[in-house]
């Protein structure tokens, strides 16, 4: 996933406080030169606040990748709630270090 | 034979079409004395006819070709327009709802021709060009976390007070996934200054996608019929 201006600004409010002008049918329109604020409670963040608030959304993405392989492979609750009745703790905590060694948390 | 005055009032004798050509007026016949049985067939033509009583046209009528009507009034969609959200717009994170209130512009993808007249819409208030009865939709995507998205139609009929009109839910979206909304609503516009519609969204599923490419929320408004 690779995260835009726009997504950088809707993390900072609700509604529909932001918008772009100069509209094309290819959305390059969505750049900080043609943002515009219509909500006069909200402060335009300045184009470097944006550029950094977007490099963070990435970095934190990126960084949770093995998170997020872990979370596709686990089993599911009821099959993990099922390997503990028959298999004891123990053995279901084996199940899961199976996940978590082939995904490691950088 | 020999042609006969009689003292009783009556002539005898005559031939058929024994009297000169043009003898005969309307006012030698009585009133109301030539029935149908006198007349051959099509000795009535268009200039004969005086103008016909709505209440003659009555039982199994003759078909009669569209081409050859006039004056009907207008039919079918005489106004339809599209219009796309342009920039995402955020949920507002709760079950309320909000008003969608910008980043709303008529399409300009370059497939799309307006039929007739476009709306005009002023802080997401949209205001229709005629009255008659309008067919309103919004097709709303929605995605980027986890969560449930909402959307809802809102109507007036003066200028003030809004009311629901359909209300719709999805809870599919996050942050990988879509959920996709529909609302739509017949609106009777009597007025265009009083009657006039809006859009709401609402949730937690992060955003109403907006943007030209594709056009992944859009609003349509379509003039079905006369009021």
């Amino acid at each position: 996933m690779t995260f835009t201006l726009e997504d950088y600004l809707l993390s900072l409010h609700s509604g529909s406080w932001f918008g772009f002008t100069n509209v094309t049918n290819d959305n390059s329109y969505k750049k900080y030169a043609n943002l515009v604020i219509h909500d006069d409670t909200k402060s335009k963040p300045s184009e470097s606040d944006c550029t950094a608030g977007v490099a963070a959304m990435q970095e934190d993405w990126d960084g949770k990748a093995y998170a997020r392989s872990r979370e596709a492979e686990y089993p599911s609750i009821a099959d993990q709630l099922d390997d503990i009745y028959h298999n004891g703790i123990d053995a279901w905590k084996a199940t899961i270090k199976t996940t978590k060694d082939k995904h490691p948390k950088p | 034979m020999a042609i006969v005055i009689n003292g009783s009032g009556t002539v005898t004798g005559l031939s058929v079409g024994g009297l000169p050509d043009g003898t005969v007026d309307a006012g030698t016949l009585a009133t109301n004395s030539v029935d149908s049985a006198e007349l051959i067939d099509g000795a009535v033509d268009d200039s004969h006819m005086a103008a016909m009583a709505a209440s003659k046209l009555t039982g199994a009528l003759p078909a009669i070709s569209g081409a050859s009507l006039t004056n009907l009034p207008a039919q079918g969609i005489t106004d339809y327009s599209v219009w796309l959200l342009t920039s995402s717009v955020g949920l507002n994170g709760s079950s309320s709802f909000a008003d969608i209130t910008a980043n709303q512009a008529e399409s300009g993808q370059p497939s799309y021709s307006r039929i007739g007249s476009a709306m005009t819409v002023s802080s997401g208030v949209f205001t229709f060009p005629s009255t008659g009865y309008w067919l309103v939709t919004g097709h709303f995507q929605a995605g980027g976390s986890q969560g449930y998205a909402r959307a809802q139609l809102m109507a007036t009929t003066n200028n003030s007070s809004y009311a629901e009109v359909m209300r719709s839910q999805d809870e599919s979206g996050s942050q990988s996934d879509y959920g996709y909304l529909q609302v739509h609503g017949l609106i009777d516009v009597t007025d265009t200054s009083n009657v006039k519609v809006k859009f709401q969204q609402g949730g937690t599923a992060g955003r109403f996608d907006g943007g030209t490419s594709p056009p992944a929320t859009q609003f349509t408004f379509a003039r079905i019929g006369d009021t």
